[in-house]
């Protein structure tokens, strides 16, 4: 169940909090990876991610890009955020 | 460092150099001046830079702009630059 | 409510549309709605030889959710209001 506000009251709100911290990686639709620490996370799927790196479809495919500072992903861009 | 939610992240970049990458092969960097929730967002003396595949050779065209408004729903990535 | 805001202190100059189809109309900016939906008036076709379809059109209504971007001018905007209206959308956002 989802507020106006974007907090989420579900045991995917656990998940989500439980991972705070935590290296993660995070798939776009667009097939982009990132895989970093994450900083935050909303209710919208919005990530915030700390030491992030950016590859394609996998991170065996070579690393693209490294962000060294705070990378803010939009929540509609998102497929997935799974505990790396 | 850490904030609850990943949209501050942005508000700390407000008046700083950001860069946006867009859906579509597109990229942006400027001076965030305003957003929203939505990742709506107006950047001042702004670069976009779109990269395309011509006859297999990879392609980037520049253009400058000195103010612009920037839909939110091709926003999939904001950060600050480092010589991207 | 921050950008429907900002677009009504726009209204009656003359912006630059990007569609998300690359189509580029520059007009007077006449009106905008909460989905930012635009009316342009008095509008011309950057791009007119590659969509020529529009070269008879003067006014037009323009769908939000098909723009990409809209070019400014620097002296249309007041840059510290903005921020600063940016600064408490963020604040009212969460809660």
């Amino acid at each position: 169940m989802s507020t106006g506000n974007g907090t989420v009251t579900t045991a995917s709100s656990e998940f989500l909090s439980n991972i705070i911290g935590k290296p993660v990686v995070v798939k776009l639709h667009s097939g982009m990876l990132y895989q970093g620490t994450l900083e935050s996370i909303d209710g919208f799927m919005n990530v915030a991610l700390n030491q992030a790196t950016e590859h394609y479809e996998s991170e065996k495919n070579g690393l693209l890009y490294r962000y060294d500072g705070d990378v803010f992903v939009r929540g509609t861009q998102v497929l997935y955020i799974s505990e790396a | 460092m850490s904030s609850d939610s990943p949209l501050d992240l942005l508000k700390l970049n407000l008046d700083e150099k950001v860069y946006v990458k867009l859906r579509g092969a597109r990229e942006l960097t400027g001076t965030l001046q305003a957003f929203d929730s939505h990742c709506n967002i107006v950047l001042s003396d702004a670069v976009e830079t779109i990269y395309e595949l011509v006859e297999n050779e990879l392609k980037s065209t520049k253009r400058e702009a000195e103010m612009i408004f920037v839909r939110g729903d091709t926003v999939t990535l904001v950060t600050t630059p480092s010589d991207q | 409510m921050l950008f429907f805001s900002f677009f009504k202190t726009l209204v009656d100059q003359e912006v630059t549309v990007e569609l998300k189809n690359d189509i580029e109309l520059k007009g007077t900016l006449k009106s905008v709605d909460q989905f930012l939906n635009l009316k342009l008036d008095n509008i011309s076709c950057s791009n007119e030889s590659r969509y020529p379809h529009l070269s008879s059109v003067r006014n037009i209504f323009i769908r939000g959710s098909t723009v990409r971007y809209v070019y400014l001018d620097k002296n249309m905007v007041d840059i510290n209001l903005l921020q600063d209206a940016a600064r408490r959308e963020a604040m009212s956002a969460k809660k």
